[in-house]
Parts: C-alpha cells; sequence; structure tokens
C-alpha cells in the first residue's frame, strides 16, 4: 500500500523533504513506518527521531488528525497520511 | 478573574467596538477582558506578540516575566524591542511600548524568567498563562505550575518555519508532559527562527487567551495546531491525557 509522510519543524530538514509518499506492506502501523523510515533513512532523521533505536517519547505521530501512540497502534490503510511532529520550543533567549 | 472596577469607561467602549460586534462578545466579553490578570512568560518573537495583542485587546493587566537587557540580535522578531532600548532591561521596554498602545493597561514587569523561585506567585496573579518560553525545562516548570494550581495555559513553540500551540485545561485536557513526557535530548538553545513566524504563533496564543477569558469560541483543548509556512500546510492533530503524566495524570486537579 502507499501511505504519505508529512514531516513538520525539524523533521523536515532532516527528512529532505516536507511530504512524501512511502510503500509500506500491511499489517504496518503508523508509529511502526515512522521507526522503519528513521532506521533506513539514518542520519539526522535517525539522530532527531530515535532513542536507543526506538520512536522517541516526545515525537507525536498522528494519521490524519488522529494521534497514533505505539500503546494504540492502529494499522494503516492505503491512502493515509502519517503526521511526524517533533516537540520545538521558543522564540526568545 | 480580578474584583478591580471592570466596568467600561465611554473611552474604553468606544475603541472596543470593533470587538464587542463579534457574536458571543458584546460587553461584557470586554469587560471580562478588563477584569483579567494574564502572564505572559518572556516577551521576545512568540510572547512580544502575545503581549501586544492582549494590550490591544483590553486585557487589563499583564505580567511580563523575561531576563535581559535588549541585544542586537533580538530585533529580527521581538518586536517590543527597540534599538534606541538596546542595552536596557527587556522588560522596561516591553512595558513602555505595550503602554504607548494601551496607556489604561496595568504592565506588571518582572526583570527575571520563570523559575522554581518565583513560578508559584507569578501563576498565582493570573487568569490565564501564555508560556512562550524557548527552553523545555522552563515550559515544565510553568506546565506543572499551572496543574498544580488549575490555571489554564497556552503553549505556544516556533522553529525555524513552523509553529505549534496548543492549550491546556489543568485535569481535563492533555498537559505539555501528556505530550512530552521527557525533554528532547536534541533540542538546542539557539534554532533559526523568523519574526514573522514566531509572531504568527504569538497571535494565535493570544486569541487562544481571549477565547479562554471571553468564553467565545473552542480552545486547542486536547489538540495541538501545527504549521509549517513554508509550503503553508496546516494541521491541527488531536493529542490525548496519559494516565501516567507525571505531572496531570496521578491527581485530580480538575476545575
Amino acid at each position: 500500500m502507499r501511505v504519505t509522510v508529512e514531516y513538520f519543524g525539524a523533521a523536515r530538514e532532516a527528512a529532505g523533504v516536507g511530504r512524501e509518499t512511502v510503500e509500506c506492506d500491511p499489517p504496518c502501523s503508523a508509529t511502526e513506518l515512522v521507526t522503519r523510515l528513521a532506521r533506513e533513512r539514518g542520519g539526522r532523521l535517525a539522530h532527531l527521531l530515535l532513542v536507543n533505536d526506538r520512536l522517541a517519547p516526545s515525537v507525536l505521530i498522528a494519521v490524519g488528525d488522529r494521534q497514533a501512540t505505539a500503546a494504540e497502534s492502529i494499522n494503516l490503510r492505503d491512502g493515509d497520511e502519517v503526521v511526524v511532529i517533533p516537540p520545538v520550543s521558543g522564540g526568545a533567549r | 478573574m480580578s474584583s478591580r472596577d471592570d466596568e467600561l469607561t465611554p473611552e474604553e467602549r468606544t475603541t472596543y467596538e470593533w470587538h464587542m460586534w463579534v457574536p458571543g462578545v458584546g460587553e461584557e466579553g470586554q469587560r471580562r477582558l478588563k477584569g483579567a490578570t494574564v502572564l505572559v512568560s518572556r516577551v521576545g518573537g512568540l510572547g512580544g506578540l502575545a503581549a501586544y495583542e492582549l494590550a490591544a485587546a483590553g486585557v487589563g493587566r499583564l505580567v511580563l516575566a523575561h531576563a535581559g537587557v535588549v541585544k542586537p540580535g533580538d530585533l529580527n522578531r521581538q518586536i517590543l524591542m527597540t534599538h534606541s532600548a538596546i542595552g536596557t532591561p527587556r522588560v522596561d521596554c516591553a512595558a513602555r511600548r505595550l503602554n504607548e498602545l494601551n496607556p489604561r493597561l496595568e504592565v506588571v514587569a518582572v526583570p527575571d524568567n520563570v523559575s522554581s523561585a518565583n513560578v508559584e506567585r507569578l501563576v498565582g496573579m493570573a487568569d490565564v498563562v501564555v508560556c512562550c518560553a524557548p527552553l523545555f525545562d522552563e515550559r515544565f516548570l510553568m506546565n506543572a505550575e499551572c496543574v498544580r494550581q488549575g490555571k489554564p495555559m497556552v503553549d505556544c513553540a516556533m522553529y525555524e518555519l513552523t509553529g505549534q500551540v496548543t492549550t491546556i485545561r489543568p485535569g481535563r485536557t492533555a498537559c505539555l508532559s501528556c505530550r512530552v513526557p521527557e525533554p528532547p535530548a536534541t533540542w538546542k538553545r539557539q534554532f533559526p527562527v523568523f519574526g514573522a513566524v514566531s509572531g504568527a504563533v504569538g497571535c494565535i496564543g493570544a486569541m487562544e487567551a481571549i477565547k479562554l477569558l471571553t468564553g467565545v469560541g473552542e480552545p486547542l483543548y486536547d489538540r495541538l495546531l501545527t504549521f509549517d509556512l513554508r509550503d503553508m500546510r496546516f494541521r491541527v492533530v488531536g493529542i490525548s491525557r496519559r494516565a501516567d503524566c507525571p505531572t496531570c495524570g496521578a491527581d485530580d486537579h480538575a476545575h
């Protein structure tokens, strides 16, 4: 199946794109997909999204407008939009 | 809300009639803004805009907390700061500029950042808190104190051309620690920023505070607004309270 992945904040720069379409084999949850992409790409994306090779707890993953946590993983369907939102902070020093 | 006299003067009625035409606001909504105290933590790129819009909206009292003096590197985004104020305290410059816009506004200018030494007192003064701190430690501290005191908090953040805003009703909706259970290891103190981006986030944060105070609209409870102005992608993603949240999960702070 094909799903769209959208990257926000520092994830966009680390992924090199704001939005991309990727192939994945079902069954696959959003958190599994993002973990796989971060491992495959390595480099800055892995540094930003993974802690000890697992998805960092502070990274928000959503399918469309619904939060997708590892605890309640929802299997992706063809055409889903996966959203990757790392935490950001601040506007003053 | 504050117990100060919040009847509108004829001058205020004239100034704010543009608000009072908004369905659901009216004179009662404007009186609530006048009677309110909002704490804005830091008045830089985000908080400066939030404070400016709240001053323009007719909020009665603003508590501003921000340490340090105005530096040339502030002036790309911290629009309450002026070139002529370089080297002078940021909160003093901010207070002066806000009172130029709204001389009726009472400003409590605190020349310190929010810390464990002052957070209880500063949050205690406010009806609503707008958190615009750049560092996670400070945001977590504000979040925990707002949960403890049951004060609503608007959480604003930005990075490069992206912004995030959510609004927290302690004990009812996801708090900062529910979403970010630990400080991200990758966050840096200095980061790329455009003033138009931090300003957009600050204005949205101000509108959330205005909604909380007037009761108009639906705040970003259990929702995170995230946007990227590079290609104008806007998303509102649902977020959930965590039963095991160390800050708000164990206790019922419902207000």
